[in-house]
């Protein structure tokens, strides 16, 4: 039984990683066409949630999902308490 | 508990894990009101929560590709020992590279991020009702952070830009009484680049319209909202 709910806690281990993050092919996708928008006199926005890529119809949870996937700690920046403190 | 039990109960915490994570709404980029660390930001923090949640809805559905981090709330200036708190935002402005907006001197590039973020995030936060006249609310802070231009994208820089200023020279900037030159010199500002912190930064502002103007093609906003 203890194998059991150790291979229970994997699969759930393996689900919560893969659902937490892109395919590779999706990931590419989402390179190619970063999600934002240029801070210069044009702006453009470019979210491809929709596998097809023709007129994608972009809802807030899909910014957000799109967000938490790529945004996953990878980044170089300061503490928050260098720049404000609670 | 047996042990069919144990495993069942593992699964839904680590489901409901996931669920929360895929799901963040307006709510979560509101600072807790216990994570603020005196009895005066808490106390604030719970007197404009339904201000600051509206701000954060604002922000969420009408700016979907502006994030609020670190939490809003009624912080504090870093190593100040005095208990002065600002009503703060901190937004991460997210924007494609953009070849024109790399190619301006690091002063411009900051000038125009704080233009079209910072003055739109300090207007609303001084709109938010109550504050202008509550004595505990010493005034207003924005940062705004993007990637830095030409950063690795598998592991960016991110800069940003802080400021602190008090309600009167907010206000009276906001109501165009203060020349924007005078408002900057005014305010603490500081600028981070990566993990340095560089300092002051010369910035100007200028006007900006481009939150108020800008449609995301094919955003759709949640059925029930309304920008304004």
């Amino acid at each position: 039984m203890r194998s059991k709910i150790a291979t229970v806690a994997a699969l759930l281990g393996v689900a919560f990683v893969s659902g937490a993050c892109a395919t590779s092919e999706q990931w590419a996708e989402w390179r190619a066409h970063t999600t934002h928008f240029a801070s210069g006199e044009h702006g453009s926005f470019s979210l491809s949630n929709n596998m097809e890529g023709k007129n994608p119809k972009v809802t807030r949870l899909d910014v957000e999902n799109t967000r938490t996937q790529n945004w996953w700690g990878k980044n170089i920046t300061v503490e928050p308490g260098q720049v404000i403190q609670n | 508990m047996s042990r069919r039990s144990v495993a069942t109960t593992l699964a839904l915490v680590v489901v409901a894990g996931v669920v929360a994570l895929a799901h963040a709404g307006p709510a979560d980029y509101v600072m807790p009101v216990e994570k603020h660390t005196t009895p005066k930001g808490r106390a604030l923090a719970t007197k404009y929560r339904p201000q600051l949640l509206e701000f954060s809805d604002y922000v969420y559905h009408c700016l979907p590709y502006v994030e609020i981090r670190n939490g809003l709330g009624f912080k504090r200036v870093p190593k100040e020992p005095a208990d002065d708190r600002y009503a703060a935002v901190w937004i991460r402005a997210e924007q494609a590279p953009d070849t024109a907006f790399a190619a301006l001197p690091l002063e411009r590039q900051a000038s125009a991020m704080f233009s079209r973020y910072g003055v739109p995030m300090l207007s609303r936060l001084a709109a938010l009702p109550g504050i202008q006249s509550d004595p505990d609310v010493h005034g207003f802070s924005v940062a705004v952070e993007w990637v830095k231009p030409g950063s690795d994208p598998n592991r960016p820089t991110m800069e940003i830009l802080a400021m602190f200023a008090d309600k009167a020279s907010t206000r009276a900037f906001l109501s165009k009484t203060l020349p924007a030159v005078e408002y900057v010199k005014s305010m603490k500002l500081t600028f981070f680049d990566g993990d340095k912190e560089v300092g002051r930064l010369p910035i100007e502002v200028w006007d900006d319209n481009f939150l108020g103007s800008y449609k995301v093609p094919g955003y759709e906003i949640e059925k029930g909202k309304v920008c304004s």
